[in-house]
This record gives C-alpha cells, sequence and structure tokens, in this order.
C-alpha cells in the first residue's frame, strides 16, 4: 500500500508538468502550431466524449459528428440568429444536445449493437440534410458567421479549448471511478450479468449518451467559436471518423486514450499542410489505413505500449509457485 | 407463502420448455432441482429471474407477484441469480465487479465498498479485490459470481449449477460455502445441480423435472427412492445409502 502511494505522487508530479507544458506553450508556439495544438485538443475533447460511451459504455457511435454540429449550430443561430450572447449560445447547443441524446438514448435502451448504429446514422443524415434545408435558420451551405465581437485571440482559445480538454478528462477519470462508471463498463462487459445483479441498463445507456453528447457540445460550441461561423461540414462523417480514430489508436477505456490518439490529429495537420490542396480528401485513405494497421499490430492502442504486460508477468509467478 | 411458482408454462415455438411447473421454496430453506440435460432446468430458473417471460402461471414472492417483472426488478425484489455459464466482467476487477451488485442498495461508494469487501472476505477471495477477473481461475470466478450476487442482499438466490467444473475439493470448500450463505447468511437456496452429492448432503426437498414437468418431489431420500426418477435420471443402480 505504502508503494503506491509513492507511485501515485511520481504521476501526480508528472501530471502538473505536462499541464505546466501545456499552459506555457503558447508563448514557445507560431500562430500555426497553436492552430494544430488547438484542434488537437479539441479532438481530445471530442475523444473523450466518444471514449465516454463508447468504450466505457460499449455503445458504437458511429455518428459522433451529430452532437458536436449541433454544438456548433446551437452556438451560431444563438447567437446571430437570436442575438443572444455567448453564454447562451452555449446552453442552446447542450439542450438542444440533451433532447438528441435523449432520442438516440431511448433508442439505445430498446436497440443494441447493429440497429444502435442504423438509427444513429438516420438521426444524423436527417440533422445534417435539415441543416442544409433550412436556410432561414441555419445559413444553408453557406452557414452563417457569429458577431464579430466574439472574436478571440489564438492564445485566448488556445487556453478555452485546454481548459475544456482538461475538464473533460477529469470527468472521464470522476464518471469512472463513480457508481454510474462502474454500471456503465458493467452494461458494456456483460449485460446480461449486469441485469441480474439489478443494474437497469437502459437507462445507463440513455444517461451515457447524454454525458457524452453534453461533452461533445460542447466541442462544438468551442469550435464555433474557433471558426466564428458554422457550415455543414461540421457534420461530416470525416469528424466522426476522426473521434474514433483519436480514440482506437490511442486506447479506447482510457482516459489518456484520446490523448495519445491525438498525435493524429497532428499527423493529420501536418500532412495536410505539405499536401496540395487537392489532394486533401485522400488524408481520410490515411485514417482508415492508420486503423487497419493499429488494428492489426495493436489492437488495444497506443497506451498499450506503455502499460506493463500484464499477461506476462503474473503468468512467471503462477509458475513459480506451482 | 416465502417463494411460488405456479403452473408456470414456457414455450419456444412448438417446444414447450415447461409445462405446469410449480415449486415452492420456503423462506431460509435450500431447494434442489434436478433432471437430465434438456429437461427445463435452466429455462425455469430464467423464468423465475425475469430474463424469461413464463406463456402462463404466476409466479409470487413474499406476498407480490413477480410474474410480469424484468431481471432487474427481480433482482431489486431479492432474488438472485447465479448462470449456469460463469459470467463475468472481463475489464473489471475483483473489488469492481463486486461493487457492480454492492451499488443496488448502496448508493454511494463509500457504503458500496465496504460491503463489496465484505462479500469478498465471505466468499473467501480477500487479497485478490485489484487483479483483474480473467486472472482469476474458474473456482475464484465461480466465488466472484457468488460474491457480486450476495452483494445484491438478495433472500433468495438461484444457483444454476454452481458446481460444475470444480474438480472434487473445490466442490468440498464451495459445498462449505454455500451451507454458509444459507446458514449465516439465511438466504433461501434454490440449486440446480449435476453433483447428485451436493444435492443429496445440501437440500432439505428436490424437485425433479423431466421434458418440462415436474415428475417428483420431496425429500432427498423419497427422490432416490422413486421409481419414474430413478429411470429418468439416476439410472437403474442408483442407491441413495451411498451418498450418505
Amino acid at each position: 500500500m505504502r508503494q503506491s502511494k509513492y507511485k501515485i505522487d511520481k504521476r501526480v508530479i508528472l501530471y502538473l508538468l505536462l499541464l505546466a507544458a501545456a499552459l506555457l506553450f503558447p508563448m514557445a508556439a507560431n500562430r500555426r502550431v497553436l492552430n494544430i495544438a488547438i484542434i488537437t485538443l479539441m479532438y481530445v475533447t471530442l475523444g473523450e466524449s466518444w471514449n465516454l460511451l463508447s468504450g466505457m459504455s460499449g455503445l458504437f457511435s458511429i455518428a459522433h459528428a451529430l452532437f458536436f454540429g449541433l454544438g456548433v449550430y446551437g452556438m451560431t443561430i444563438t447567437t446571430n440568429r437570436l442575438g443572444m450572447g455567448l453564454f447562451a449560445g452555449v446552453v442552446m447547443g447542450l439542450v438542444v444536445n440533451t433532447l438528441m441524446a435523449l432520442l438516440v438514448g431511448v433508442i439505445a435502451s430498446k436497440l443494441s449493437g447493429l440497429y444502435f448504429t442504423m438509427a444513429l446514422i438516420g438521426l444524423h443524415q436527417t440533422v445534417y440534410s435539415l441543416s442544409i434545408q433550412l436556410i432561414d435558420l441555419t445559413g444553408g451551405s453557406m452557414g452563417i458567421s457569429m458577431p464579430r465581437e466574439y472574436l478571440f485571440s489564438k492564445t485566448q482559445q488556445y487556453y478555452m479549448v485546454l481548459t475544456l480538454a482538461v475538464a473533460s478528462m477529469l470527468f472521464y477519470v470522476f464518471i469512472r471511478r463513480s457508481r454510474i462508471g462502474t454500471n456503465f463498463v458493467a452494461l458494456k462487459e456483460n449485460p446480461d450479468l449486469a441485469r441480474a445483479l439489478g443494474s437497469n441498463i437502459g437507462n445507463w445507456r440513455i444517461l451515457a449518451t447524454v454525458f457524452s453528447a453534453l461533452m461533445a457540445s460542447l466541442a462544438g460550441s468551442f469550435y464555433a467559436l474557433y471558426l466564428m461561423s458554422n457550415n455543414t461540414e461540421v457534420f461530416n462523417a470525416s469528424i466522426s471518423l476522426k473521434i474514433i480514430m483519436v480514440v482506437i489508436v490511442g486506447g479506447m477505456g482510457y482516459v489518456w486514450g484520446p490523448v495519445l490518439g491525438s498525435s493524429m490529429i497532428v499527423l493529420d495537420e501536418l500532412v495536410r499542410g505539405m499536401m496540395p490542396s487537392r489532394f486533401a480528401p485522400f488524408s481520410v485513405v490515411i485514417y482508415a489505413g492508420v486503423l487497419i494497421i493499429m488494428a492489426l499490430l495493436k489492437p488495444a492502442g497506443i497506451i498499450s505500449f506503455f502499460q506493463r504486460d500484464e499477461k506476462k508477468t503474473p503468468a512467471k509467478k503462477e509458475r513459480a509457485t506451482t | 407463502m416465502f417463494f411460488k411458482l405456479e403452473n408456470s408454462t414456457i414455450a419456444f415455438g412448438g417446444l414447450v420448455a415447461n409445462k405446469n411447473v410449480t415449486a415452492e421454496v420456503e423462506k431460509g430453506q435450500i431447494v434442489g432441482l434436478i433432471g437430465p440435460n434438456g429437461a427445463g432446468k435452466s429455462t425455469m430458473f430464467k423464468s423465475i429471474s425475469g430474463f424469461n417471460k413464463i406463456d402462463s402461471g404466476t409466479i409470487r414472492f413474499k406476498d407480490r407477484d413477480i410474474t410480469k417483472l424484468g431481471p432487474v426488478e427481480v433482482c431489486r425484489a431479492g432474488i438472485a441469480c447465479t448462470f449456469q455459464k460463469a459470467q463475468s466482467f472481463a475489464g473489471m476487477t475483483l473489488e469492481e465487479s463486486v461493487l457492480v451488485g454492492a451499488y443496488l442498495r448502496r448508493k454511494r461508494k463509500k457504503d458500496a465498498l465496504p460491503f463489496a469487501h465484505e462479500m469478498i472476505r465471505f466468499v473467501g477471495l480477500e487479497g485478490k479485490e485489484q487483479v483483474k477477473i480473467p486472472r482469476l481461475n474458474m473456482f475464484e470466478r465461480k466465488k466472484a459470481e457468488l460474491a457480486a450476487a450476495l452483494a445484491t442482499e438478495p433472500e433468495m438466490l438461484l444457483l444454476d449449477e454452481l458446481f460444475a467444473g470444480l474438480v472434487p475439493t473445490e466442490v468440498e470448500m464451495m459445498l462449505e460455502l454455500v451451507k454458509k450463505v444459507n446458514g449465516e447468511l439465511g438466504i433461501a437456496l434454490f440449486i440446480v445441480e449435476h453433483v447428485l452429492r451436493v444435492i443429496m448432503s445440501l437440500c432439505e426437498k428436490v424437485y425433479v423435472l423431466e421434458y418440462g414437468e415436474i415428475i417428483a418431489s420431496g425429500s432427498p431420500q423419497v427422490i432416490s427412492s422413486d421409481e419414474r426418477v430413478i429411470k429418468a435420471y439416476l439410472g437403474e443402480d442408483y442407491d441413495v445409502a451411498d451418498d450418505q
């Protein structure tokens, strides 16, 4: 017990050093690097959101851009069309996302696996179509922009998204260690056993969806501030794919998974910066390739490089005792 | 009446798995259920625990009709179960998997965690709290599943072949544990078992199921001398004296 306490202390020091580095980062970075950092941290937030739903609770969300996009549109529509402030915009995103998550969650509590995925894709396509069709509200494919008074400097944006990313990580850890997280993991690992032990998995599925959607919504609200506008691209499947990739490549079900996996976003931004713009769509092929390679070589994600090999050590001990 | 399953009938397509099955368990009693493979024992347990919906009949528990309840409500009402094929949460530590059960009646972690530890000690797995479930052996996993079920604080426990796959020394240890569950915690047990030693040494009353119907019930001695039971299940040359 004493030893493990010492280990935790070492970890805390490491976390504080990382946080200090993240806080000081804007001083050392130029505008382009800062932009990449902002997008990366946004994907950390989105990754934690997806991780909570899919990594912790086992509901494979294939259209997570739905929640993200609603956050973006909630922000832009509230500030531009309704003329209300930033805070109202964030709340609007959260409210709309709660309603959407309740709908998705209720579907998830009745259907699972493939049917859940199909229902989610259906909802995603519906919202995407509406975002194009309801021109008066959403600005259609042209989008609408945010009032200029809400333009923040890159450094300010960086600190906003850093706060968001750290908060989402803390939230993930808090949930994982609580009664809620135990029930989430139980419903992922073995729904029948969970039910036999009195865990109402339908309700937990709804709660997981709501939590996840709220996190994605905040990331969306931030992205609206970053872009200073909306456009239908935020519902793009490539965003959903990137979110999934960040978590799977990093390590599903671990709080540090999305952080490690977000290195893919850095890589992606760098590669796209170097490639001629007409090859940009090609990046999707790269994500798919990376996903396949990781699934084959390191299915547990980058995080498995950092873990002690659980399989080897105890087996040796067992052999020694027998 | 503590627990009564009455005239339960359940059919899967054309196959009638349970036909007018009636069984009773008294408070704190140990009752056995035996029968050849495919007789409908697990089906019967699953209807009690709420995983199967019975086509007709009633299930009453502590003066309450629980016929239509799902697994979650049945567990809340006070009937827990273990599965025929040992079930577990693969990604969890022993401690957390028992916590799942403990959280049923204790919403706060500071209440649930000590109780989970108590149940882990009760089944004799202390010191393994932080071990991941897949790293436990079969015997330990069965005890872990039992600990999680006990953590829901049931008044009746359905044990579906808890002893299957254990070596003789483990059967003895599990037998002691099950007696302790009944004796110290006062939990009524309803047991499906193929290991006859277990049934004969534990149960006050035994039901025999064949082709979905109860063909006999009574004390182990009565059962093992019943002609139909001997033909259906025990084999022609079984002598109850060997197992006493």
